[in-house]
This record gives C-alpha cells, structure tokens and sequence, in this order.
C-alpha cells in the first residue's frame, strides 16, 4: 500500500510506525494525528478534528533565496484562481510567504472539503505566462502603501528587512522566473501538505498527494519574456497631517522563537500600562513573520506627546521592562498561540510552522505547536535576553509621519 | 445533581450535518450563576476553550452617551484583563446592536478562574482607577470622533430607530452566560435531543396587529462629500434569529458592495427589537442608487425564479458561519448574542445550530419577502 511506506503515525489514526518527534499527547490538539512521508512525494500532516464544521488545507513550498517578483507572480495568480470558487461556498483562501515558506491556504465548511481540495490543487498549479494581475496589484498596494503612516511604515520595513527593492517592492519578473521558481520549490518532495479536518487519511492521499510538480523533473527552457513593463514609482500621496506619527521597528529573528514571542508578548502588554494623554501606542507585527520584524507606533496631536510615547514604549525593551511584563508577556505569548490554534487556518499556520519531519525544523526547536507551548510554559525571565538584545541592536526610527 | 441543572442547556457536539449532536440538560459542575442563562457547548476538538459574559445594553442616544459607554467598555475590558492577568487567557469585548460581550479564550484549566473573575466584575462595582482612566481615554478619543459626520450619521439613526421602534424602557435580559469546552470536560449529557427545539421569534415581539407600515424617511443635509444611508426593516413576526442573521450574510452576498468602489463602507445588524439593520456609506450618486437597489434585494431575494442563485448563497452562507463558529470565541459569541436578545439557553443553542445547518431557500425568501422598511435616514448632500 502506497500509505505503508515510508509512514509514521501519531495519535490515533491506527497507521503502523514510530512516533514523530514531539508526539506527547496523542490527544492533543496540537499534535497532529499522520505525517505521512511519501516517497517522491509530499509530506502529508492530517489533524482529525472531530467534532469541528469547518476544515481547512494548506500546501506550503520552500522559498531558498528570495525572489519578491516571481514570488507575487506566483500568488496573485493562485488568489486569481481561487477565488471566485472560494467565493462560491464561503471559503477563505491565502496565499503568501510565512516562515521562509510559499503557503497557499483555504478554509471552508466541512461538507465542502472536495471543492475545498479543488480550490487547493488550483491553486499550487503552474503559472501562466502572461502577467495576470500581478504587478498592477502590486503598484496599486504599493500606492495605497503610501497613503497613510502604517502603510509608509511598512514600506519601511519591508525596504529594511530586503523584502522590497525601490518604491515599487516588486523588481521585474520575468514568465522564465516564475516557471522556475515554481518547478524548483514546488517539486512534490519538496511541500507539505496540511489537512486539518473530519476526513479520513484515504481521501487525503487520494485528494491531494499528487499535488505540485514531478519530483527531480528538469526545468523545461522557458520564454524569458518580460512579464511586465517597468512602471515608474508612485509618489507618495501624503495624507493630510491630522496626527504626529512616531514609529520604531526591530527584527524579531525566527518567527517562531518562543523567547522572542514571549518578550513581544511582555512589550504588547507593558504597551497597556504606558499612558500618555491624548497618545496611541500600537504594536504591529505579521502574525506570519512575513518579514521578521516587529514596529510600534505611537500617534497624538502633537508631536511631543508622540515622542514621549514612542520613548516609553522602547523603555519597555530593557532588562527592567522584562522583569516587570516578562511573566505576563510568556502567558500572552501562550494564549496567543493557542488563539492561533483555535481557528483551522491558524492551526495549519502554526502546524507547518513548528512542522517536525523531513526537512523540518532543527532538533532544538519546538516540535508541533505542543512543543512551543510546552516551551513557553517553561520559560524564565533569563532566557528573554537573547531575544531583548537582538530587538535593541536592529531599532530603527522611520520617518512615517508629518 | 443541582436543583437548576435541567434548566440550563448543553450542546455536546457541534458537528457539521447533525451527526453526533443533540441538546441536553446540563449536570456540569459551572458555577453559581443563574442557570437559567447559561449555556455549555462541548466540542470533541477543542484546542483553547471559551467564556462569554453578555451583558445586554439599551441602544445609546446621542455622542454623550456614547462616551460615557466607551468609557465603560474600556474600564471594564482593563478590569477582566487585569483580573486574568497572569492566566492564559486572552479577553476581548465585543458589541452588536443588543449589548456587549466579554469573551476569554483560556487553556482548560484556567477557564473556569477566568469565569468567577468576569462574575466577580458583574456583580461588584469596577475599581476607581480604571475607571478614571477609561474616563480621560474615551474623552481624549471622543474629542476627535465627537463631531465626524460618521458619528453624526450614527447619532441622527438612532434616533430615528428610537422614534420608530417599541417604546423605550422595555425591561433587558439578565446578563447570560456562555461556556465552551472540549467534551471531556462536561462530564454527563442529559436527556436526549430534542427535536422540537423551539425557534426563537426574532421580529417585533411588541409589535401591534400586522398592518402596511408607513416608513420614517429623514434626510439631514450636510455639507460632505460622502452620504451615509441607514435603513431598518421589520421582518415577520415568525422570523427566527438565525433566518435573520442568514438573511444578513445572503442580502451581503446579493449586493456584493465590496465590488462597488463607490461604496466605502457597508454593514449590516438586527437590533435589539428585532429588525434587519443597513447602514452605507458612498458617493452622492452611488448612495441615491444603492438605496433603490437595497429594496429591491430584498424582494429579490424572495422571489422563487431567484431560488437556485439564493439556493447557491445559502451554501456561500453555511460556509461563512462554519469558519466563525470554528473559532470557540466566535461560537460563544454567537450563543450570547441570542441570550442578549432575550432567547432562552435552548433558543440560543438551536440557534448556533441553525447557522451551521441553514433552512430552506424558501424560508429564508419567506423573511425577505415580509421585510418592510420602517425607518431610513439619509445623512449628507
């Protein structure tokens, strides 16, 4: 039988094997039930989620180096594929880059899984030669960027982190690029493949194990033509001052380092106990880690009550802020995760995260979700300050206001 | 077994279909709250589980009203995240048309001290200091927002929905509770399943014999650049909560407003008194047209040569509902906004029920098809 090799079960689906690392609680919702290694083929990781009216599928693929360009051309295709589908029965589907990963994601009703299966198979095909939307997209948000302090603020960040080259973020793709970048990172041995959801294993394998391109297959020469002409950058339209914007981002290191998530969780909640009057804190940072990196950004009707907020929140980031919000700050990070955890597209978000198998995560990280919470759980103040230190020395100040 | 046990109810089982699931009588050890507005759901996967505190609220009338509820809702949310602090629990506050919710996702065994602590803020008076803070934050926001057209919009609307709706000081709902739990946690079920779960009349419970409506149209003028519409339209007094917050997400999946850039932004609501609530913002032109074509939606939507598009947008629909009832803060949210509206525990469970397993297109057309407009105001040029 195709499922009896190369298999290891966890939990209670009855397969023969050993058990995949971090397998505590074959109970737990946090551990998945199969991680199926087929041979040539895909990593396929199923939660039976009794009980539960949704489900959901996730396919994620390996992104070696960057490539902003073939990357957005990849999923503006797959949304532009999805979507009207998606639409039909209530679906939501993403596709983006998390954790140095290309994911492509939907989340439906149950009784839709088969349509929900199609919707995900369309979006990991091939993509077409033309330009599809993709670079009027990214003008479009590009521009859209520009029109308010939390888009400029991003921009900044994305320009920091080498996510975006210029004004524009996205460099020239050509159709040789995208074909490439999808052959070589979408080859079958190369994803993983994430159900969560009342299904049975058979219709896993049968639905969705022959997703993505032939292993090992050479990459056909493809038209270098250019997908796209050069559009020339938008200017920023600034908004009419109303506030003072002040802003500061660092870099968060790996998206799903426990420590890291647990001294943000300590800056979040210290952020709720800094009152300057008529003065917004906010805390922002990608769920996803898209780009590693975390901002806060303090906003007031005059600029001095924006400094002094955005200065009170970066007191937080010292050994005295840890020790005062470090025990709170691990017990958010904890119900954060689990927060995640709760919907189905933030089980498969956090599964393919701490995934443990084939070219998984390193046997020092956290296995499934139930290893990074177990992780948390265990934390003490002490084991913060790597994470302290890499925020202090990557703070930047981008102007984002008037 | 407690003497009120059988007054509450538990759901064990939220499986789409039906299969597996069924109303019981609770014999779960949850506390001392009136049983008589607590509701248990049990679901077989269940990473976090949840709370809810709904706490009905009168509709606010006018801006000043409205900062003094903000600057409750801000001191009440600081007080339950300072009482969970140090627990793994998040906490957030919800609101809708028929009150406020207090909401706690926790692990299994922080659940139930996150629960005495919300009773504990019900039912004592919230401490000086964030109240104080509450106070200076809402103000502070409020200098801003005070005097927007949009706040001006929602003003004027609810005066018009005061004016046109049942006569004010109808007594609320007592506060009501809402538990989800992974099913290994309530330990008995109770009876079986009852299959005569009684709907939950929705409409205008106080409304007078049927008769044509005649609607309250206002227009106030400003000089903006944007206009903002709000309607009400009292549905049929059969109408059940769950066919009207269907007939919510089918008129939302009809309209499609999100493919109309004219239309910044749209959102829908039943009120406390039970009728079918659609406010818009748009361009001048664009808000004189979408008027017309919101009424006809409506007529639309019940007509049978339209049943197999209303038939596809029920499935749209059943899919919406199924990704937010996934999340067991979106269920308990969904149970304690049925309790706010006066629903009884076994009401409030067939209705989460209800959204997971929608009614006919026929009955969903019967409620769009008794839809009358009873108030619309017009906010602009």
């Amino acid at each position: 039988m195709l499922w009896a090799v190369g298999t290891w079960a966890v939990g209670t689906t009855g397969l023969e094997g050993g058990s995949s690392p971090g397998a505590q609680d074959s109970d737990s919702p946090l551990v998945p039930d199969s991680v199926l290694a087929l041979p040539g083929g895909a990593v396929l990781v199923l939660e039976r989620a009794r009980g539960l009216s949704a489900a959901g599928i996730r396919v994620s693929a390996p992104l070696d180096r960057p490539a902003p360009g073939a990357v957005r051309v990849l999923l503006d295709q797959a949304l532009s594929r999805a979507l009207p589908q998606a639409e039909a029965v209530g679906a939501a589907v993403e596709a983006s880059v998390a954790d140095g990963r290309i994911y492509y994601q939907v989340v439906g009703d149950l009784r839709d899984i088969d349509e929900l299966a199609w919707i995900a198979r369309r979006m990991t095909r091939p993509p077409a030669p033309d330009a599809g939307g993709a670079t009027a997209w990214e003008h479009a948000w590009a521009e859209r960027l520009a029109e308010t302090p939390q888009g400029r603020l991003a921009r900044a960040v994305r320009r920091q982190a080498g996510l975006d080259s210029g004004d524009l973020g996205l460099p020239d793709a050509t159709a040789g690029a995208a074909r490439r970048l999808w052959l070589r990172s979408h080859a079958r041995d190369r994803l993983r493949v994430f159900v969560l959801g009342d299904v049975p294993l058979p219709w896993v394998l049968a639905d969705l194990s022959r997703i993505g391109a032939p292993s090992r297959a050479d990459p056909p020469p493809a038209a270098d033509a250019p997908l796209v002409a050069s559009g020339s950058p938008g200017a920023d339209a600034r908004d009419a001052p109303v506030y003072a914007w002040e802003a500061a981002a660092f870099q968060l290191g790996s998206a799903g380092d426990p420590a890291a998530l647990a001294a943000l969780g300590a800056l979040r909640t210290g952020l709720r106990a800094v009152v300057v009057p008529g003065a917004e804190l906010r805390l922002h940072h990608e769920p996803g880690g898209a780009s590693g990196w975390a901002a806060v950004t303090a906003r007031a009707p005059r600029r001095r009550a924006a400094v002094a907020a955005l200065d009170a929140a970066l007191a937080l980031l010292t050994e005295e802020g840890m020790d005062a919000w470090g025990l709170q700050g691990a017990a958010e990070a904890r119900m954060e995760l689990l927060r995640t955890a709760s919907t189905p597209g933030g089980w498969l978000a956090l599964a393919d995260r701490y995934f443990v198998g084939p070219g998984g995560a390193a046997a020092t990280a956290p296995a499934w979700p139930s290893g990074a919470l177990a992780r948390l759980q265990s934390l003490h103040r002490s084991d913060l300050a790597p994470a302290l230190e890499r925020f202090r020395a990557t703070v930047f100040r981008p102007r984002i206001g008037r | 077994m407690p003497a009120w046990a059988a007054a509450c109810a538990t759901w064990s089982g939220l499986g789409a279909g039906g299969g597996g699931s069924g109303v019981h009588a609770a014999t779960a050890d949850v506390g001392a709250q009136d049983p008589a507005r607590l509701v248990a759901i049990t679901r077989s996967w269940l990473p976090v589980e949840a709370v809810a505190l709904a706490l009905p609220a009168a509709p606010t009338r006018g801006p000043d009203e409205d900062v003094a509820r903000e600057a409750e809702n801000r001191a009440l949310l600081a007080a339950a995240r300072h009482a969970t602090a140090g627990r793994a629990a998040g906490v957030q506050l919800d609101r809708d048309d028929a009150g406020r919710y207090l909401v706690a996702t926790a692990l299994p065994e922080d659940l139930e001290d996150v629960r005495v602590a919300f009773e504990r803020l019900a039912n004592e008076v919230l401490p000086a200091a964030f109240v104080a803070a509450a106070d200076s934050g809402a103000g502070a926001a409020s200098a801003f927002v005070h005097d927007s057209p949009g706040a001006r919009f929602d003003a004027a609307f609810r005066a018009l929905l005061d004016e046109t709706g049942p006569a004010p000081g109808a007594r609320l709902p007592e506060p009501s509770w809402v538990l989800v739990r992974r099913d290994r946690v309530v330990p008995r079920p109770g009876p079986a399943p009852r299959p005569d779960m009684p709907p939950f009349p929705v409409a205008d419970r106080e409304r007078p014999a049927s008769g044509p409506v005649q609607p309250a149209s206002r227009h106030v003028p400003d000089e903006v650049v944007t206009t903002w519409v709000g309607s009400a339209y009292r549905l049929p007094p059969e109408t059940t909560l769950t066919q009207a917050h269907l007939l919510r997400t089918l008129l939302e999946g009809w309209l499609e407003p999100g493919r109309d850039p004219l239309i910044y932004e749209f959102a829908t609501d039943i009120s406390q008194d039970g009728r079918l609530l659609v406010r818009f913002s748009a361009t001048p032109e664009a808000a004189a047209a979408w008027q017309d074509r919101l009424d006809r939606a409506l007529s639309d939507l019940a007509a049978p040569e339209h049943g197999e598009r209303v038939a596809v947008l029920l499935r749209r629909a059943r899919g919406i509902w199924s990704r937010r009832l996934a999340d067991p803060a979106g269920l308990a949210k969904a149970a304690a906004s049925a309790l706010a509206r006066g629903a009884s525990p076994e009401q409030a469970l067939a209705h989460v029920r209800g959204l997971l397993n929608p009614p006919s297109p026929g009955e969903v057309g019967a409620a769009a098809a008794g839809a009358e407009l009873t108030a619309r105001l017009v906010y602009g040029t």
